[in-house]
C-alpha cells in the first residue's frame, strides 16, 4: 500500500469520519503518486485541540506558523469550519466517496470527482492544480457527472470554462 | 545542435513575451487572447513557435502553456534549452504499468544511464512521491530495442521515460534542478525543494512565485527542515 494511503487509513482509524481532499483524493481517483507528504481532510464535526493531543497528534510552530502532525509524523490540515475553494464542507462530505484500499476491505473516504475537479480548477495554481486537473481529466473524464458538476459550480460560465478545460487537457 | 536550440529560443522570444503577459489559466481560447497581440493570427503564430520547445499545446482554437516555465527570465530559459529539447524528444514505455516496470529498469539500466526528475528529486528531497522513472541514456534507439525485447510497449501511460543525453551533466544536482524547471507542473515544486536544500550547489537559480515557495517550505518533511536555505522569488 502506498505510504500516503496507509497514513490516510491510520488517520481514519484515529479520528473516525474524515473525508480526504487534496493529495489523497487525487491519488485515490487517479493512482497518480506525484503528491507531497501532507494530508488534508474535512470533518463534519470540528475536533478539538485536546482531542487531537489525546490521540498523540502534535502541534509544532515552524517559521512562525503552527502546524499539526500525526503520531507518524505526517503534516495534516483539517477543514471543518471553512469552505474549501468556496465549496462548503457539508457539500464535500455529502458528495464524497468510499474507496476500498486493500483486499481486507479497509476503506478511505475522499472527496467526489466532481467536487475535486471544481476545487482544483478554482485553486488555479500552475505547479499543483494544473497537473492534478490533467491527471483527473486524462483518467476520469468519462466518469464525470456533468449535471452534478454544474450544480456544484452554481454558475454556467464557470461550468462551461471548466468543461472546456477538462476536455482540452484530456486530449493534449 | 545547441546552436539550433538557441535559434529556436530566439525565434520564440516574442511568443515568450506574449505568453508571460497571460494570466494563470489552465487553458486559453485564442479568440479571447488574440487582442493581447493585436490579432488572432499573430497570437496563433506565437503559440505555434512555443510548440517545438514543449512549452505550449494547441488544438482547434484553444491552447495551454507551461506558465511557470515560460515565466522564467530569458537567461534562465537559455540554460533550460538542453532539458527542454530532451523532454520534447522523450519516449515513454510501459509493461505492467506499475512499480515493477520501474524496478526492472533500475536493476537493468547501464552504468552510464542517469536518473532525473521524479526519482532523483525524491532521492534528494523526499518532498514529493515519484511517479515516472526518467532516464538519460547514451543511445535511445538501443535502449528502446532493449525495452521492446523485454515486452515493454511505447505509449503515453508508461512510467519509464527515456531521454537523449543533451547538454552538460557535470553538475548532476544542477542538471536535475534545471530538468525540474523545464518539465514544469509538479516538478517545479521539486525544483524549489532542491534549491532550498542544495542551493549552495546550484549556480543558475530559477524564479518562482512566493506561493510556490511557501507551499514547499510548509510541506517539506520535518527531517529536512534544518537544511533549508533562502531562495529567490
Amino acid at each position: 500500500m502506498h505510504p500516503l494511503i496507509r497514513e490516510a487509513l491510520k488517520i481514519t482509524e484515529d479520528l473516525g469520519s474524515v473525508t480526504f481532499v487534496g493529495a489523497v483524493a487525487v491519488f485515490l481517483h487517479t493512482n497518480n503518486t506525484r503528491e507531497s507528504q501532507d494530508l488534508d481532510f474535512a470533518m463534519a464535526k470540528p475536533i478539538t485541540r485536546e482531542e487531537l493531543l489525546d490521540k498523540h497528534y502534535r502541534f509544532i510552530v515552524e517559521n512562525g506558523r503552527e502546524k499539526t502532525y500525526t503520531p507518524r509524523n505526517y503534516k495534516i490540515d483539517i477543514y471543518s469550519d471553512r469552505p474549501l475553494n468556496k465549496i462548503p464542507i457539508k457539500t464535500i462530505i455529502e458528495t464524497s466517496k468510499d474507496f476500498e484500499v486493500d483486499k481486507k476491505g479497509h476503506k478511505v473516504n475522499a472527496m467526489g470527482l466532481e467536487a475535486l475537479v471544481l476545487a482544483k480548477f478554482r485553486a488555479n495554481r500552475p505547479s499543483q492544480d494544473y497537473p492534478d486537473l490533467r491527471a483527473l481529466a486524462v483518467q476520469r473524464l468519462k466518469q464525470i457527472d456533468w449535471k452534478l458538476l454544474e450544480k456544484l459550480a452554481g454558475n454556467k460560465t464557470e461550468f462551461n470554462d471548466l468543461k472546456k478545460t477538462l476536455e482540452y487537457i484530456a486530449k493534449n | 545542435m545547441m546552436e539550433n536550440t538557441v535559434n529556436l529560443l530566439e525565434q520564440a522570444t516574442s511568443a515568450l513575451l506574449f505568453a508571460q503577459e497571460l494570466p494563470a489559466q489552465a487553458v486559453y481560447t485564442l479568440k479571447d487572447w488574440g487582442k493581447v497581440t493585436g490579432s488572432t493570427k499573430t497570437a496563433y503564430r506565437r503559440i505555434k513557435s512555443l510548440i517545438p520547445l514543449g512549452l505550449a499545446t494547441y488544438t482547434r482554437g484553444n491552447f495551454a502553456i507551461k506558465k511557470e516555465v515560460i515565466s522564467q527570465p530569458l537567461d534562465i530559459l537559455k540554460r533550460l534549452m538542453p532539458s527542454l529539447i530532451a523532454l520534447k524528444n522523450a519516449k515513454r514505455f510501459g509493461r505492467s504499468y506499475n512499480n515493477a516496470d520501474v524496478n526492472f529498469v533500475l536493476n537493468s539500466m547501464p552504468g552510464s544511464a542517469i536518473v532525473t526528475l521524479d526519482y532523483k528529486a525524491w532521492a534528494l528531497t523526499q518532498f514529493q512521491f515519484p511517479n515516472d522513472l526518467y532516464v538519460y541514456v547514451n543511445n535511445v534507439d538501443e535502449s528502446i530495442t532493449f525495452l521492446k525485447e523485454n515486452d515493454f510497449s511505447e505509449g503515453s501511460r508508461g512510467h519509464i521515460v527515456l531521454l537523449p543525453k543533451i547538454g552538460s551533466f557535470e553538475n548532476e544536482i544542477e542538471r536535475v534542478y534545471l530538468d525540474c524547471i523545464a518539465n514544469g507542473g509538479r516538478s517545479i515544486l521539486d525544483a524549489v525543494a532542491i534549491e532550498l536544500l542544495y542551493g549552495d550547489q546550484i549556480r543558475i537559480k530559477g524564479r518562482f512565485s512566493i506561493d510556490t515557495i511557501k507551499k514547499v517550505q510548509e510541506d517539506m518533511p520535518q527531517n529536512k527542515m534544518n537544511r533549508i536555505a533562502p531562495i529567490n522569488t
